[in-house]
């Protein structure tokens, strides 16, 4: 009799164990392998979240606090995040690409690079984004940032040669229809380039 | 029955647990003392303690801990370029702001608290109460132009933290 409570107890034991390590599991890959797919701010390749449901919404809460620690609340900047050029195809520094945009309506914006571990990627050149004080803009006053591993003339944003990696647009005090209808902004596009 | 209830159970414990443990990892990896601010250089490749840094802000961390009694936050802010001084609870939620376009004068001073009753006692203070026990502040300078930022290291550096219990 004894023997089979003792087993009865080593199996709940084991089925409880069994249940949390599939929820930490379940729970871990949501955190930690967002694709966008439930984003509720969407322009072209951009994708972001409306961080004013951060604290209620505790899965965004932990996602942010692992890719985006930190963060600012809405009302001060609005982030936007591409992993995939224009087409949809992954980045990766295998590829070349252009980011081809005009200046967004905000006091102050930035384009920034992160490898696949959301730190700044190494490079001889320490160049890690532009933004609307150091970029160079064309005539038209449009600007054209180049990513690629290899040197550029201009607006070189390098890669790295770790492989995929994320663009990540911050916009401070963005203009009031920016926050009204932030589908309708005219974003940067990611293109892959020729070599 | 048991393993989906212990399922949910680990879930939602795993998402509750994450951000406080990152808070934890990044202190402890640090090295930096509580209610002490961090003065940090342009953002590089090299500073690994919090993803995503904006190589294009002087930034100020200070973690912080409030069991001893409420601290004093005082600081300065650029005339020409955004700052900002934001307060993070123990889950890593911004719960209060305040950038240079709200702060005419460029300077400020907080009393950061657990208490409400800090109010009636520091009538003349603006007081701030912290929804945790720990937490962390964290001040940006935009570095609007490479030739200014030994002056905005000068406002960087004017970010005290100081324990009114000691």
């Amino acid at each position: 009799m004894l023997r089979i409570s003792e087993m009865k107890k080593s199996s709940l034991i084991l089925l409880i164990l069994i249940g949390l390590l599939s929820g930490w599991g379940i729970a871990y890959y949501r955190i930690h392998h967002w694709t966008g797919k439930d984003a509720t701010i969407e322009n072209g390749c951009w994708r972001g979240q409306n961080l004013a449901e951060v604290g209620t919404n505790q899965l965004l809460t932990a996602r942010i606090a692992v890719a985006t620690l930190y963060a600012l609340n809405p009302s001060e900047v609005i982030y936007l995040v591409a992993n995939s050029d224009s087409k949809g195809e992954e980045l990766s520094s295998e590829n070349d690409y252009v980011i081809k945009g005009i200046p967004l309506d905000a006091r102050y914006w930035s384009i920034t690079l992160y490898a696949e571990d959301y730190f700044l990627v190494p490079n001889e050149a320490d160049k890690f984004s532009y933004n609307l004080h150091n970029v160079r803009y064309e005539s038209d006053s449009s600007f054209v940032i180049n990513i690629s591993t290899l040197k550029k003339e201009h607006n070189w944003l390098p890669s790295g040669d770790k492989g995929k990696f994320y663009m990540t647009i911050r916009m401070y005090h963005p203009q009031e229809h920016v926050y009204k209808d932030i589908q309708s902004v005219q974003l940067p596009t990611i293109e892959k380039a020729t070599r | 029955m048991i393993v989906v209830f212990a399922a949910v159970a680990g879930y939602f414990l795993t998402i509750y647990i994450t951000p406080r443990y990152i808070l934890l990892k990044i202190k402890f990896n640090s090295g930096s003392k509580m209610n002490v601010p961090v003065y940090s250089d342009v953002m590089t490749d090299k500073d690994r303690h919090v993803v995503m840094p904006n190589p294009d802000f002087l930034y100020v961390a200070s973690g912080y801990n409030l069991w001893s009694g409420p601290i004093r936050i005082t600081g300065k802010m650029p005339d020409s370029t955004y700052s900002s001084v934001a307060f993070y609870a123990d889950n890593t939620l911004n719960y209060f702001i305040r950038n240079d376009r709200q702060t005419p004068d460029k300077e400020y001073s907080f009393i950061l608290t657990r208490n409400e009753e800090d109010k009636t006692k520091y009538p003349n203070e603006e007081v701030i109460v912290s929804p945790s026990e720990f937490g962390t502040i964290l001040t940006r300078i935009l570095i609007d132009k490479p030739e200014n930022i030994e002056k905005l290291k000068e406002v960087q550096r004017s970010f005290k933290v100081k324990e009114l219990n000691k």
